[in-house]
C-alpha cells in the first residue's frame, strides 16, 4: 500500500516536472512590443514616425550650447568669460581649441547622430508599402537635407571627416576632402530641392500656418549658403558660386514676391526673438520648434552675465568693438540688454564697474536667448526676476532676412550692383534703423555692397550663435577674416565706450597664427578610436 | 508557472492534512520517573536541551534554566540527550537508578558541519572545492539590517563595498574579484535551492542560519552560466525538534553623519565672493547680516539629522521528530541621516519541514515581504556646493531660489527635499515547495519548485516651487517581475567498504518574465492632488514594456572519496540561453576537483596535533549570460518629439547594432588549497586564477557611427589571489573569546581588448572627458588623470606633458594612469568574548591599496562646468588666491584665465584605504532562572564607530558612479543601537 502510494506521487510528481519542459520553443526568444529594423517601413505610420525620429534627433542636436554652439565663438561679435568654468567656449575664443575640449565633442556627435537618423530614411524608406512615391519623395528628401545639413556643419568645422552613408560601424573610416564632401552637401540638398514641397499642410509639420519641417524655400536658402561657402576658404572657387548663390537666393526671394511662399519680414526687429512671434514668426524660412513641457531647448540663461541679478549662466557676452560698430536703431536694442541689472538690484549701463573696478566681466549682453520667468509673456529686462533653465523660442536657422543680405553679398562679390539686391539690402537696413533711411544706394561699388551686405548680415545675427545656420564666425570664415581678429585680440587695445570710459576684452588671446587654428582638432575620442584621424 | 503555483499550494494543503494527523499516544507497559541534569564540559547546565526516549519522540523534554529534567519513560528506555552545537549523547535507563547527570561536549566546529553546496551538502571534512561559510554564530546578535551586511569582512575571497550609506541602498558584492566588464560581476544568489532574481532586500537577516559562499570552479560550475561571479547560496532557519522557543528582538538605534567636509559659512563665503567676483558682488547691507548670522543656509545643517532605526523581530521554531517548524516576523524602520528620507521592511516568513511518510519528505518555504523607500536622498553634490549666501525662497512667491553663484544647473536641494515627494515599493513573495523522495536506500529524488514573484510600484511627485519656472510633475510606474524554477534532483549515495560514492544527475528549467508600465504627467493644475491624478497634468506621457527570457540546464555530477583521505569531484553541466539566438545558445561548463586528507593517513593517527590537513586541488569553467533580453536583435529606439506642441508623437531610428553571433561569456578557475586543523586552530588558505574570455564586452562605437555601444564576445580579464582565514578560540575557558580572521589579496588585470590599446570610460565631459581607462596590463578601474605637479607662478595647475614638460594646458594625450578603484586587500577580524552571561562582539574591517576619485572635493574647490564658484574653507583660505606665501597654497588660483581644472587629475586622486570598526557591542544576558519564564538579553552597541583613512572625504568606501568615483555619494553613518531580546 505504502509503495503504491509512493510509485503513484512519484510518477504524478515526475509528469508534472515534464510539463515544463514540454514547450519546444522554451528558449526562443519573441521580443513583445519591440520592433526590429527589418520590419520597420511597412507602412504610412512607420514613415510619419521615422520622421518623428529625425526631427527629434535634430531638435536634440541644437538644444543647448554645448551641442551646437561652440566653434561660434571665434566670431568677432561675442566672447565668454575669462576664469569661471568656461573653458570649453574660452578655447574657441581663443582660438586654441584642445583635442579634449569638453563640449567640442557634443558639437562632432551630435551632427553624425543626425545623419544616422537620415540614413535609417535614406537607406530603407523607400520599401515602405502602400504609400504614395511621393510621400516617400517628401520623407527621403527631408533626411537628405539633414544629412547636407550636417556635413556642412562638419566640413565649416573641421574640414576633413569621415563620411558616413550607411548604418554600418566602421573603425577605419578615412577622411574625405573637404572638395568631396562639399560635393556630397549639394547632391543632397539638389535631391532635397526636388522632393521637399513648398509648403506643408498637415499637422505636425505645419504649426499656425508655418513650416516646421524642411520646406523647398528653406533648401534653396540653404543651398544659396553654402555656394557662398564655397567661393570662399578653403575652396576659393569664386565669381562663379558666388553666380550660383546669387541665383538661388534670387529664387527664395522671387517665389516669396509671388506670394508661392508665405515669408515676410517683421515690422519691428523686436518682434523677430520675442515670445509673441516665436512659433508664428513668417520670417523663419528654417526653424527648430521647441516646447518647454516636450521638447525644451537650455538657452534663456546663458547670455546673462554670472553677477547680473537674474542670475544667469554667463557663458557668452558682446565683444566691445562689434557692438560699439553696431548702428544704434531698434536692431541694436533687441540684440543687446539695453541696461542691465547688477546684485545690487539697480539698472546699470553695461560698462559700470565700481571704483576700484571689481567686475570680472565687464562687456555688453545679448538678449535674444531671454525668456521671461516662468516662461509666460516677453522678457523684461528691468524685472530682477530670474527665466527659467529650460525654454521654448523657436531656434531660427535661417531668416528671411539673411536670404536678403546673402543675395546682396553674393550679387556684389560677383562684381555687380543691382537694383534688386540694394533694394533687398535696404530692406533689412530700414527695419534696424526703424525707419526708411534708403542707405545704401546703386551707387556703391560691387565691393561696398558685398561688404555693406557681410556686416548687416552680421548685426541681424548678432548674438545669436547656438541655432544660427549662418553665425558671423561662419561668415568671417569663409572671408578669411578670422586671422585678422586672432591679431585684433592679441593687441586688445582700449575703447571709448562711453565718453571718459575705457574698456577691452576680458578673455586674453596668446600665440602666434597659423592656417590649423581655423579649424577645430579631432575629438579625442573618436581618435582613440581611428588614429586615422589626423591632418 | 502556473501550474506551478497551482501545485506548490496543492503541497501546502496536503501538508496542512498530515500536520492534522492525530497523534497516537502510546503507554509505556511499565514506567518510572527519572529526573536529571544537563551540563556542559565545563560543568555548567545546559538549559533548553532535549531529553527523548529513543524510538519515541513524542515522550521528551526540555531542560530548564539550571539544566534539570523530570520525564516518566518505561524502565527499559534509551534517552537521547540533544542540544545544538553538542554530539548527542544517549544512556540506557535501569530500573534501580532515578536520577542522571549527563555531561554533553561540544560538538568539533570545522570538521562535523554539514556544508550545503550545490544541488546537495556534504561534510566540511568531504569538501574538494573551495567554500566559505558564514554561521549565524558571527553576525546574529549584532543589528545587521541586511544580507550584504552579514557578508561584508565576515569571510575571505568575498569583497563588500557599501556604496552608499542611505538606508535600503546596495552594495557591491565581489566574489574573487570582477570577472566582467559590462555584465554584472554580481555573484548568484540562491535562496534554499532558488535562484534569487528579484534581490535580497526582503530577507531578514534574523532569519538566515547559515551562508555558504561557493569560490572555485569545482563548486560554481554546476551554476554553470550564471556561476562565473561566484554563488551565494543562503539556508534560511528551520525549526529544531524537541525546542519550542517564542522569541522578541527588538533594537533601536540612533544614527548621524559621521565626516563632514569643512566647508566656508556664509559671512566667509560673502567675502571670498566679493573678493574674486567683484566687491558689489554681496552689499555691505547683506554682508553685514552674514557676518552676525542674521541671514546665511548652512546647507549640511538643514538637510542632515539624527535618522532613529527601530527594528523588531518576533518568531517562534519547534517541532516534533516529523515536523518542524520556523515562523518569523520582522518589522524595519530605518530613517535616513538626511531629512525625510527613510526605508521600511515588514517580512513574515514560514519555514515548514515534514516527514510525511518514511520515504516522502516535504519542505516549504514562504517569505512576503514588503519594501518601502520614502524619499530618495538629497543630492549630496548640491549639498556641498550650493552657495550659503543666497535667499532660500522668493518671499512673494514661496518658490525656492536656485543657486545664484555657484550650482548653475540644479535645483534648490532644501526646496527639492521639501517639496517633493516618493515612494517606491516592493511586494515580494518567495516560495518554494520541495518533495525529497526516498526511492530505495541511497536513492533520493528531489523535486523543486520555487517561485519568485516581485510588484514594485514607485510614484513620485515634483512641485513647481523647487525652481523658478519650474514645472510640476508626476509619475506612477509599476514593473511586475516573475520568477519560476523546476528543479529536479536524482542523488544516489552510498559506501562500500572503504568507497564512498555520490552521484547526482539534475534538470532544471526556469524562466522570468518582466513587464512595466508608467504614466507621467508635466504641469498639474492643482498640486494638491500629487502624484494621485494623472488627468490633472497638461502634458502627460505613458510607456509600457515587456520582455522574457528562460534557461534550461541539465546538471551531472559525481563525489567519490577513499577512506576519507582521497576525494574527487567531477561535474558538467549544459545551459541553454533564450538570450543568445539559435546557434549560439548552448554553453558546456565542466569541473574537476581533488583533495587529499593527510591527516586522515595512518602514519598520522600516532599524533593527536594536526586533526586536518587537507590539500585541495580544482579546475573548471563557468560562464556569464549576464546580456538583457533581446539584447542581440538590434531593436529600433524610440524618441518622442513635439514639433513645438505639448502632443508626443513618438517615432523610430535604428540607433543600435544587432549583433546575433553574440554567446556567453566563459571563466575558467584554477584553485589550490589548504584546510589545516591544528590544536584547535583552524586555517584555510587559497590561491587562484581566474581567467575570463569571450567577454561579453561593449565596444564603443565610433561618434561618427552616431556614437553608442554594441555587444561583442571579445576580451579577457584575469583575476589572481590568495585567501587566508583563521579561526580559533584565543580562550576557552570561563572566558571564552573566539576569533576569526581573514585576508583576502586580488589582483584584477585587463588581459586584452579585443585588440583595442585601451577603453576610456567615466566621461564626464564637463569635469575633464574621460577618468578611468582599460587597458591590458592594468586593473580594472584604473583611473585615467592629468599628472598634477603644482602651480605656476601665477596660480595656475601646472600638469606634467607627456615628455615630461609641465604646462598649465595639457591635451588629452597627456593622461596618464594612476591608481584603482578596487582594492587590492581586503581584511576582516571579528571577536566574540563570552563570559558567563555577557558576550562582547568587536568587528574590524579594512580594505588597502586602492583609491577614489573625490569629484566631490573637485567640485567645493574649483570652478568647473557644474559648479562656477567654491565652499571648501581651504580652497579659498589655503588658495594661491588668498595666500601670501605663494609657497603655503594648497588650491589653485580662482581668477587666473589661464587656469584649467581637471577633476580628472592626481590633484584629486586620493588613497582611500581604511580599517573600520564596523560593529563593537556588548550584550547581557539574565537567564531563565533568575526571570522565571524568559532569557532576557540586553545590548547595547555601535556600528560604523570610526574610520582611520587618508582619504578627504566623507566616507572612503562609499562612491557614486562608474568605479569609485565620489561625485556626491552617501556616506555611511555611524549608528548607536540599544537591544532588547526576550526568548521564551
Amino acid at each position: 500500500m505504502h509503495d503504491n502510494m509512493k510509485y503513484k506521487i512519484l510518477i504524478f510528481t515526475l509528469l508534472s516536472a515534464a510539463l515544463f519542459s514540454s514547450c519546444v520553443d522554451f528558449l526562443d526568444e519573441d521580443a513583445k512590443g519591440k520592433l526590429p529594423s527589418d520590419e520597420f517601413f511597412s507602412s504610412k505610420n512607420d514613415l510619419a514616425a521615422s520622421l518623428n525620429s529625425l526631427y527629434s534627433v535634430v531638435a536634440t542636436s541644437q538644444y543647448a550650447n554645448h551641442y551646437i554652439g561652440t566653434n561660434f565663438l571665434s566670431g568677432d561679435d561675442i566672447s565668454t568669460h575669462p576664469a569661471s568654468n568656461k573653458q570649453p567656449l574660452r578655447e574657441h575664443d581663443q582660438y586654441s581649441v584642445t583635442d579634449n575640449n569638453s563640449w567640442m565633442v557634443n558639437l562632432w556627435e551630435q551632427r553624425y547622430k543626425v545623419i544616422k537618423a537620415a540614413n535609417f530614411i535614406i537607406n530603407n524608406a523607400s520599401r515602405t508599402p502602400n504609400v504614395s512615391k511621393a510621400e516617400i519623395t517628401e520623407a527621403i528628401a527631408q533626411a537628405h537635407f539633414w544629412r547636407a545639413y550636417s556635413y556642412f556643419y562638419l566640413v565649416t568645422t573641421w574640414g576633413e571627416v569621415p563620411v558616413m552613408l550607411d548604418e554600418k560601424i566602421d573603425y577605419n573610416a578615412p577622411l574625405k576632402s573637404v572638395e568631396d564632401i562639399y560635393t556630397l552637401i549639394l547632391s543632397d540638398l539638389k535631391i532635397a530641392e526636388e522632393g521637399c514641397p513648398d509648403n506643408y499642410t498637415k499637422a505636425p509639420q505645419v504649426l499656425n500656418g508655418m513650416n516646421v519641417a524642411v520646406s523647398r524655400g528653406a533648401v534653396k536658402a540653404t543651398m544659396a549658403y553654402v555656394y557662398m561657402c564655397m567661393a570662399g576658404w578653403p575652396l576659393n572657387k569664386g565669381v562663379e558660386y558666388y553666380d550660383l548663390a546669387a541665383k538661388k537666393a534670387e529664387e527664395v526671394i522671387d517665389l516669396t514676391e509671388n506670394k508661392t511662399y508665405y515669408y515676410r519680414l517683421l515690422d519691428n526687429y523686436a518682434d523677430v526673438y520675442s515670445q509673441a512671434y516665436t512659433q508664428k514668426n513668417p520670417e523663419i524660412i528654417l526653424g527648430i520648434y521647441y516646447n518647454r513641457d516636450r521638447t525644451s531647448q537650455m538657452m534663456p540663461l546663458t547670455d546673462f552675465l554670472l553677477d547680473m541679478k537674474q542670475s544667469g549662466w554667463g557663458d557668452t557676452n558682446g565683444e566691445i568693438k562689434f557692438w560699439k560698430e553696431f548702428p544704434e536703431g531698434p536692431r541694436k536694442e533687441a540684440t543687446y540688454f539695453p541696461k542691465i541689472m547688477l546684485a545690487d538690484g539697480e539698472l546699470h549701463d553695461w560698462w559700470y564697474d565700481t571704483e576700484p573696478a571689481s567686475r570680472e566681466v565687464v562687456a555688453p549682453v545679448f538678449m535674444k536667448s531671454a525668456e521671461a520667468a516662468g516662461g509666460v509673456g516677453e522678457f523684461d529686462y528691468t524685472s530682477p526676476s530670474p527665466g527659467p533653465q529650460y525654454g521654448q523660442k523657436t531656434g531660427q536657422v535661417i531668416r528671411l532676412s539673411e536670404v536678403y543680405c546673402w543675395y546682396a553679398e553674393a550679387t556684389g562679390r560677383a562684381g555687380r550692383v543691382t537694383e534688386k539686391a540694394v533694394d533687398v539690402l535696404n530692406r533689412v537696413r530700414n527695419r534696424a534703423d526703424g525707419t526708411t533711411t534708403n542707405l545704401y544706394t546703386t551707387a556703391m561699388s560691387a565691393e561696398e555692397l558685398a561688404e555693406a551686405a557681410y556686416n548687416e548680415h552680421g548685426w541681424e545675427i548678432a548674438g545669436y550663435y547656438w541655432c544660427g545656420f549662418a553665425s558671423r564666425s561662419r561668415d568671417m570664415f569663409r572671408m578669411y577674416r578670422l586671422k585678422e581678429h586672432f591679431e585684433y585680440r592679441k593687441e586688445n587695445p582700449m575703447i571709448e565706450v562711453a565718453p571718459g570710459i575705457m574698456r577691452n576684452e576680458a578673455v586674453k588671446v596668446t600665440g602666434t597664427w597659423d592656417d590649423s587654428k581655423m579649424y577645430c582638432p579631432y575629438p579625442n575620442t573618436d581618435v582613440v578610436l581611428n588614429p586615422g584621424l589626423k591632418r | 508557472m502556473n501550474r506551478l503555483f497551482t501545485r506548490s499550494i496543492l503541497f501546502f494543503i496536503v501538508f496542512l492534512g498530515l500536520m492534522a494527523e492525530p497523534a497516537a499516544a502510546q503507554e509505556p507497559a511499565t514506567s518510572i520517573a527519572i529526573t536529571g541534569t544537563i551540563i556542559n564540559e565545563e560543568g555548567e547546565p545546559i538549559p533548553g536541551a532535549t531529553v527523548l526516549v529513543k524510538g519515541n519522540d513524542r515522550l521528551g523534554v526540555a531542560t530548564n534554566s539550571m539544566g534539570e529534567y523530570k520525564l516518566t519513560v518505561p524502565s527499559d528506555a534509551t534517552i537521547v540527550v540533544t542540544f545544538l552545537g553538542y554530539n548527542d549523547t544517549t544512556f540506557e535507563v535501569t530500573p534501580d537508578k532515578s536520577d542522571y547527570t549527563t555531561t554533553l561536549y561540544q560538538a568539533s566546529q570545522r570538521v562535523n558541519d554539514v556544508v550545503i553546496v550545490g544541488y546537495g551538502e556534504l561534510k566540511k571534512s568531504d569538501l574538494t572545492g573551495s567554500v566559505s561559510v558564514i554561521g549565524e554564530r558571527s553576525f546574529h546578535d549584532q543589528p545587521v539590517k541586511n544580507v550584504a551586511d552579514v557578508l561584508q569582512g565576515r569571510t575571505a575571497g568575498v569583497e563588500v563595498t557599501t556604496s552608499s550609506g542611505m538606508p535600503g541602498a546596495g552594495a557591491r558584492v565581489r566574489v574573487r574579484g570582477t570577472t566582467s566588464i559590462n555584465k554584472s560581476s554580481d555573484p548568484l544568489y540562491v535562496i534554499d535551492g532558488i535562484i534569487s532574481s528579484s534581490g535580497l532586500d526582503g530577507i531578514n537577516p534574523q532569519d538566515i542560519a547559515s551562508m555558504q559562499i561557493l569560490k572555485d570552479a569545482s563548486s560554481t560550475a554546476v551554476y554553470g552560466s550564471r556561476g562565473a561571479n561566484g554563488v551565494v547560496l543562503i539556508t534560511t532557519r528551520t525549526g529544531e525538534k524537541g525546542t519550542s522557543r517564542i522569541y522578541f528582538d527588538s533594537k533601536i538605534g540612533i544614527s548621524e553623519v559621521r565626516k563632514n567636509y569643512d566647508l566656508m559659512n556664509a559671512y566667509e563665503y560673502a567675502l571670498a565672493l566679493n573678493d574674486i567676483k567683484g566687491s558689489n558682488t554681496i552689499s555691505p547691507a547683506d554682508l553685514e547680516l552674514y557676518r552676525t548670522g542674521e541671514k546665511g543656509i548652512n546647507w549640511i545643517d538643514l538637510l542632515t539629522r539624527t535618522g532613529i532605526t527601530q527594528n523588531y523581530n518576533i518568531g517562534a521554531t519547534g517541532g516534533s521528530d516529523k515536523i518542524r517548524y520556523m515562523v518569523s516576523g520582522n518589522v524595519l524602520d530605518q530613517q535616513a541621516v538626511t531629512i525625510k528620507s527613510k526605508y521600511m521592511r515588514y517580512g513574515i516568513r514560514a519555514n515548514i519541514d515534514a516527514d510525511v511518510r518514511p520515504w516522502l519528505s516535504i519542505s516549504t518555504k514562504i517569505n512576503g515581504s514588503v519594501l518601502h523607500q520614502k524619499n530618495g536622498a538629497p543630492n549630496w553634490f548640491h549639498v556641498l556646493n550650493f552657495s550659503p549666501t543666497m535667499e532660500m525662497k522668493d518671499s512673494e512667491t514661496g518658490i525656492y531660489n536656485n543657486d545664484p553663484y555657484n550650482i548653475g544647473t540644479g535645483n534648490n536641494p532644501y526646496g527639492v527635499m521639501q517639496e517633493n515627494y516618493s515612494d517606491s515599493y516592493s511586494y515580494n513573495l518567495n516560495a518554494n515547495a520541495m518533495l525529497l523522495f526516498r526511492i530505495v536506500k541511497g536513492l533520493t529524488l528531489s523535486v523543486q519548485g520555487g517561485y519568485d514573484f516581485d510588484y514594485a510600484p514607485s510614484y513620485s511627485f515634483s512641485s513647481s516651487k523647487v525652481a523658478p519656472g519650474a514645472k510640476s510633475s508626476m509619475s506612477n510606474s509599476a514593473a511586475l517581475h516573475n520568477y519560476w524554477q523546476n528543479t529536479n534532483n536524482l542523488t544516489y549515495s552510498g559506501t562500500f567498504g572503504r568507497h564512498t560514492l555520490a552521484a547526482t544527475a539534475v534538470w532544471e528549467l526556469s524562466g522570468v518574465t518582466d513587464s512595466s508600465m508608467s504614466i507621467s504627467g508635466t504641469d498639474l493644475s492643482n498640486e494638491s492632488v500629487g502624484y494621485w491624478d494623472v488627468s490633472n497634468a497638461a502634458t502627460r506621457s505613458q510607456s509600457n514594456g515587456y520582455s522574457e527570457s528562460s534557461l534550461m540546464s541539465g546538471i551531472v555530477r559525481l563525489n567519490y572519496d577513499y577512506d576519507k583521505r582521497y576525494f574527487i569531484t567531477a561535474a558538467f553541466r549544459a545551459d541553454g540561453s533564450s538570450k543568445f539566438q539559435k546557434d549560439h545558445r548552448w554553453g558546456y561548463f565542466p569541473s574537476a576537483a581533488v583533495a587529499w586528507d593527510i591527516a586522515a593517513e595512518s602514519f598520522m593517527q600516532s599524533q593527536d596535533v594536526v586533526e586536518q590537513l587537507k590539500l585541495r586541488a580544482s579546475y573548471g569553467i563557468t560562464g556569464n549570460e549576464g546580456i538583457s533580453a533581446y539584447n542581440t536583435l538590434g531593436l529600433l529606439s524610440k524618441t518622442s518629439y513635439g514639433w513645438g506642441t505639448t502632443t508626443d508623437y513618438t517615432g523610430y531610428w535604428g540607433n543600435t547594432f544587432a549583433t546575433p553571433d553574440l554567446t556567453w561569456e566563459k571563466t575558467s578557475q584554477i584553485d589550490v588549497g589548504l584546510d589545516l586543523t591544528l590544536a584547535g586552530v583552524n586555517i584555510s588558505f587559497d590561491w587562484f586564477r581566474k581567467n575570463t574570455e569571450d567577454l561579453l564586452f561593449q565596444k564603443q562605437v565610433p561618434l561618427y557611427n552616431g556614437g553608442g555601444k554594441y555587444w561583442v564576445n571579445q576580451g579577457a580579464l584575469q583575476n589572481e589571489g590568495y585567501e587566508f582565514s583563521l579561526n580559533t578560540f584565543v580562550i576557552d575557558r570561563a572566558v571564552k573569546w573566539e576569533t576569526t580572521a581573514n585576508v583576502t589579496y586580488i589582483k584584477n588585470e585587463v588581459v586584452d581588448l579585443a585588440g583595442d590599446d585601451f577603453h576610456l570610460t567615466a566621461n564626464y565631459s564637463d569635469l575633464g572627458g574621460e577618468m578611468q581607462i582599460m587597458k591590458p596590463g592594468y586593473p580594472l578601474g584604473s583611473f585615467y588623470v592629468y599628472d598634477w605637479a603644482g602651480f605656476d607662478e601665477h596660480g595656475a595647475n601646472l600638469y606634467c606633458k607627456a615628455d615630461g614638460s609641465l604646462t598649465t594646458a595639457p591635451t588629452a594625450a597627456d593622461r596618464i594612469i594612476r591608481g584603482c578603484a578596487s582594492p587590492k586587500w581586503m581584511v576582516g577580524w571579528n571577536n566574540t568574548i563570552i563570559w558567563r552571561n555577557l558576550s562582547v562582539n568587536i568587528f574590524f574591517n579594512g580594505a588597502f591599496d586602492y583609491d577614489r576619485l573625490n569629484i566631490s572635493r573637485f567640485t567645493t574647490a574649483s570652478m568647473s562646468g557644474v559648479s562656477r564658484f567654491i565652499t571648501l574653507r581651504d580652497a579659498y583660505f589655503r588658495g594661491w588666491d588668498y595666500v601670501k606665501d605663494k609657497s603655503q597654497a594648497l588650491y589653485p588660483s580662482v581668477t587666473n584665465t589661464d587656469n584649467k581644472s581637471y577633476a580628472n587629475s592626481t590633484l584629486w586622486l586620493e588613497d582611500a584605504s581604511f580599517i573600520k570598526l564596523k560593529n563593537i557591542s556588548i550584550a547581557y544576558t539574565i537567564p531563565r532562572h533568575l526571570t522565571r519564564v524568559v532569557d532576557i538579553q540586553i545590548s547595547v552597541s555601535a556600528q560604523d564607530v570610526f574610520t582611520l583613512s587618508k582619504y578627504k572625504g566623507m566616507d572612503p568606501e562609499v562612491y557614486s558612479s562608474y568605479d569609485g568615483i565620489d561625485y556626491g555619494a552617501y556616506p555611511v553613518p555611524r549608528t548607536y543601537t540599544v537591544g532588547l531580546k526576550l526568548t521564551f
